[in-house]
């Protein structure tokens, strides 16, 4: 199995990797080039007295360096990678320190298992009901303290609350996590963008944005505080969008969900020093769709994820949740795709139901994922964006960078589409037009699309 | 849908009114008529009934949401304007895009041009960005989807009612130029009749502009149009017209020149005694006039030294005549006596420029091999200086591309790596099969030769011009990978980072094409 170079490019951390990273991609400059499986290797002569020792999996995708960037993938293990996409590198045996890279990650991943599997020492059940207990009495604490912030704004008015400052709206972010409500402060904090935010084509007014913003807060403290009421999947939601983590022993619990998933885009949102991938995935036979979201920091890089265009065959496992969206990726293998078709798309109208009906189950999603099969591209009619429909309604579409790339593809032809909606408008992932899938890179402003698969 | 639209009137209604109130504040907004969106009662205080009322209204209306079909203007059917170029030519152009040199992304547009394919529909805002400095090549390959493009992201509106030909009497003066070039190329004397109409109303830049658009197409016919511009008030206007009258052979102003030149240059033929006949070149400077500057032949401030203000001036008037003002004697005669005149420099000089201007491949064929036989030593009283290995380097340069590679082929055999280092310095952009192979093989043989020829190699950086215009078949690319691995361990850095940069830039070209699926394209090696 081969990356496309589009593929490998998406990978680079930022715009000088993905050229450094070109740069690399000559075969001259490598030496001891091999692969065994979906494991290549060389050693490239760098800055440093010994050559570095490069290799990566392309199944995973995942490489090592001994070079001391920091970047991950460093512009060798992309350089690697494009020197076999342009021209798969020959069988070889696997020199040593290749053989002890793939030993190490199969017992690190055997031992993760294991872990997973058996809890590892006797849990104090005392102990833990007391944290749990402190924590449910803060959380509550600190709705309170939200429910008179978000009354008092409202006897105020926005009009008037549109001048605070940040710090306005930081300091109460700030009480939400100082009572353990990350969720809660992280929709705090997203408001003051919503403000300052412009007109956008696809988009709400910033008045009308910062209302709905207000109004899913309170509806998330409103069910917060009835949880009880709730069946336990709707309630598992809601603590979600607290900010409650799912913990390690309620994920083993869950059931595997097998299916060959087709990965249809990544998506990279930076929040506050963290970078938070979501890797967009539906099952081929059941239509389920799923969102595999990983966090990276500096220091720890982001988890090897399948590329979109792949399909991981094996299962995920969702958290718990209504409607189910948020999994993990476990047991499986990525691998190309054998078909580009957008599993589950159906009309604008179908589109639109399916986003009502979500909003019905939890009121306070701000984005849900939407795949249409049969849609025209084109401008609505007042100019005021780009749009996408069928005979059944249309849909504006979010003003980005590769819009222009996606109507270039369409070419006025009836596509597919794979998009976030937050009921005003459609912010596209990917695309699949006459049987190939389209993807918005994730980390590339420039207004490209990756031919995916 | 359709049976749901009251509902969602209310829906929205109800909504504008919440969200107008929570603008206003709960404290001064007037209490609200409508309940809560739920039956039973929200809040007790103002504040929390507000709240309330937005959040579900809110939601209401987030999800009834919905434009109808009918307000989509759906993007016309875009018509494929030929075959899509290969998957891995498509990865290549994604590869180049993201940061590859200008020069190979116009190669790609020139080799996707040539193989009748076009630029990957995925790519073409990424092209788009291009446009500006790589116009035509960009145009060729996909200038009828980017001009789609623009129509269907509503970009450009004021260009999507203008397929047709543009007025070029009318917008900025570079819209104006470039209509008038166009107008020009389709009919250059409809054209012409055109401009000269309304020429005396037009601005002395436009003027200018468009004298100097009249090179496409030019002819004869124009001559007495650009002959009226040499009395034209603005400097800019006449300048542009004693830049193109000499390119018409049977001008006035060349007639005039032809005049001038003869004047200057004679010969002057003696029987021998013991038969043949002794010529002698009789060289008179001339002097400068009115007339003379007119025709745009005035004297330069920056003469260059060794030469006086007049010789110069003979020098230009020679570069601006006829070359058949010299019909009397056979090219080699009156070059053989330039070079033995005191005069040669600027004799040559204007022969040179008059050649390269007429592209008369006789003449340049006697230039390039009596200053090729001079620097042999081959005729006698003539020095072999470096300056006349400079001059007929540019004088080979001239003759037709065929004739230059067998003359520097020869040059390779000879083995003398000045000479060759200075015909390398000029000639064509683009080799043949046959050179760029024997240019090879003669790189090969200087880098494992002697130090003093390899540092003079390096010197001239001519290795990194050479892989621009050399062929780059799969041979070559090997060609020149061999020659980088069998380089003397003692060579210096600088040819090192050379050899290595032209074997990389050759397999790179050599992939490309390789890409295209053809070896190398007709057109192509036609291209230069």
């Amino acid at each position: 199995m081969s990356l496309t170079a589009a593929q490998i490019l998406d990978l680079a951390p930022d715009a000088s990797s993905r050229k450094a990273g070109q740069d690399q991609a000559k075969p001259a400059k490598w030496a001891g080039l091999g692969r065994s499986g979906p494991v290549i290797w060389g050693e490239i002569k760098g800055s440093g007295a010994a050559p570095y020792r490069t290799v990566a999996d392309l199944s995973g995708p995942a490489s090592k360096c001994t070079c001391p960037s920091r970047k991950f993938p460093c512009k060798h293990a992309l350089g690697l990678m494009l020197v076999d996409a342009a021209a798969p590198l020959p069988e070889a045996e696997p020199p040593d320190w290749v053989a002890a890279w793939a030993k190490g990650r199969a017992s690190r991943s055997a031992a993760a298992e294991t872990k997973a599997r058996e809890p590892a020492k006797p849990i104090d059940e005392k102990a833990q009901a007391r944290r749990r207990q402190a924590r449910e009495e803060r959380v509550a604490a600190a709705l309170d303290e939200l429910d008179l912030w978000l009354r008092d704004l409202m006897r105020r008015g926005l009009a008037s609350v549109r001048g605070e400052p940040y710090a306005f709206w930081d300091r109460m972010a700030g009480r939400l996590v100082d009572g353990q409500a990350p969720g809660l402060a992280r929709r705090v904090r997203a408001l003051p963008g919503l403000v300052a935010a412009g007109a956008r084509p696809g988009a709400a007014r910033p008045e009308a944005a910062l209302g709905l913003g207000l109004g899913r807060i309170a509806l998330l403290v409103r069910a917060a505080r009835r949880l009880d009421a709730l069946e336990p999947e709707q309630a598992a939601a809601v603590r979600a969008a607290l900010g409650y983590p799912v913990t390690a022993e309620e994920m083993a619990a869950r059931p595997d969900h097998t299916d060959a998933w087709a990965v249809l885009a990544h998506a990279v949102d930076e929040e506050d020093r963290l970078t938070a991938r979501s890797v967009w995935l539906v099952g081929r036979r059941t239509g389920a769709l799923a969102q595999v979201i990983d966090y990276g920091t500096a220091g720890s890089p982001l988890p090897p994820a399948p590329a979109a265009g792949q399909d991981f065959s094996g299962a995920l496992a969702f958290h718990p949740g209504d409607p189910p969206l948020r999994a993990v990726f476990r047991e499986g293998r990525a691998g190309p795709s054998p078909t580009a078709v957008l599993p589950g798309a159906g009309s604008v109208a179908a589109g639109l139901d399916g986003f009502a009906a979500t909003l019905a189950r939890a009121p306070w999603t701000e984005r849900w994922p939407l795949r249409l099969a049969g849609v025209r591209l084109g401008r609505l009619a007042d100019g005021s964006a780009l749009a996408a429909g069928d005979a059944t309604g249309c849909l504006p579409l979010r003003a980005a960078p590769h819009l222009p790339a996606l109507m270039a593809v369409a070419a006025g032809r009836p596509v597919g589409l794979f998009g976030l909606h937050d009921g005003f408008g459609l912010d596209v992932l990917a695309l699949e037009a006459d049987g190939a899938l389209y993807a918005v890179p994730a980390q590339d402003a420039r207004p490209i699309l990756m031919r995916a698969a | 849908m359709a049976g749901m639209a009251g509902v969602a009137d209310r829906g929205a209604d109800l909504w504008e009114a919440t969200l107008a109130a929570a603008l206003l504040g709960a404290d001064r907004a007037p209490a609200g008529t409508a309940a809560a969106p739920w039956g039973e009662a929200g809040a007790a205080d103002a504040g929390g009934a507000l709240l309330a009322r937005l959040a579900g209204y809110g939601v209401h209306h987030l999800a009834g949401l919905a434009v109808a079909a009918e307000q989509l203007l759906p993007a016309e059917p875009r018509a494929a304007a030929g075959p899509e170029c290969p998957p891995a030519a498509a990865a290549r152009l994604a590869l180049l895009l993201s940061g590859g040199g200008r020069d190979r992304l116009r190669e790609w547009c020139d080799l996707a041009a040539a193989s009748g394919t076009r630029a990957p529909p995925w790519l073409l805002p990424a092209l788009a960005a291009h446009r500006a400095d790589l116009a035509e090549a960009v145009g060729r390959i996909a200038g009828a989807e980017l001009a789609w493009l623009d129509r269907a992201c509503g970009d450009g509106p004021a260009e999507a009612d203008g397929p047709g030909p543009a007025d070029w009497t009318e917008g900025t003066p570079a819209e104006r130029r470039a209509a008038f070039a166009a107008f020009r190329r389709r009919d250059p004397t409809a054209a012409r009749a055109a401009l000269e109409a309304g020429f005396r109303a037009e601005k002395a830049e436009i003027r200018q502009s468009l004298v100097s658009a009249l090179e496409v197409g030019l002819s004869e016919a124009d001559a007495p149009f650009l002959e009226t511009c040499l009395d034209d008030r603005s400097a800019g206007v006449r300048a542009a017209a004693q830049r193109l009258l000499p390119c018409l052979t049977r001008s006035l102003l060349a007639s005039r020149m032809a005049v001038r030149a003869t004047a200057a240059l004679a010969v002057t033929s003696k029987r021998k005694l013991l038969g043949g006949t002794a010529h002698t070149l009789t060289v008179t400077l001339p002097e400068e006039s009115p007339t003379l500057a007119r025709d745009g032949v005035e004297p330069q401030a920056s003469a260059r030294p060794g030469g006086g203000t007049r010789a110069r001036l003979l020098q230009d008037i020679l570069g601006a005549s006829p070359l058949h003002a010299l019909a009397a004697h056979p090219p080699r005669l009156w070059i053989e006596l330039a070079l033995r005149s005191e005069w040669a420099d600027p004799i040559l000089e204007g022969l040179l420029a008059a050649i390269r201007r007429e592209r008369d491949a006789d003449w340049a064929r006697a230039l390039a091999g009596v200053l090729g036989e001079a620097y042999a030593g081959r005729l006698s009283g003539i020095r072999r200086t470096n300056p006349l290995r400079a001059l007929w380097a540019r004088a080979a340069a001239l003759l037709p591309q065929a004739e230059w590679e067998g003359l520097v082929e020869d040059a390779f055999r000879a083995g003398e790596a000045e000479t060759v280092l200075a015909h390398l310095g000029h000639g064509p952009a683009a080799f043949s099969a046959r050179f760029t192979a024997a240019h090879l093989d003669w790189l090969a043989a200087v880098t494992r030769g002697s130090r003093a020829e390899r540092d003079a190699l390096a010197k001239t950086w001519l290795i990194d011009r050479f892989a621009e215009r050399a062929l780059p078949d799969e041979d070559a690319a090997a060609a020149a990978a061999a020659i980088l691995t069998r380089l003397p361990e003692d060579a210096d850095e600088r040819l090192r980072g050379q050899l290595a940069r032209l074997a990389e830039t050759l397999e790179l070209r050599a992939a490309m094409r390789r890409e295209f699926g053809s070896p190398f394209t007709a057109g192509e090696s036609a291209r230069g």
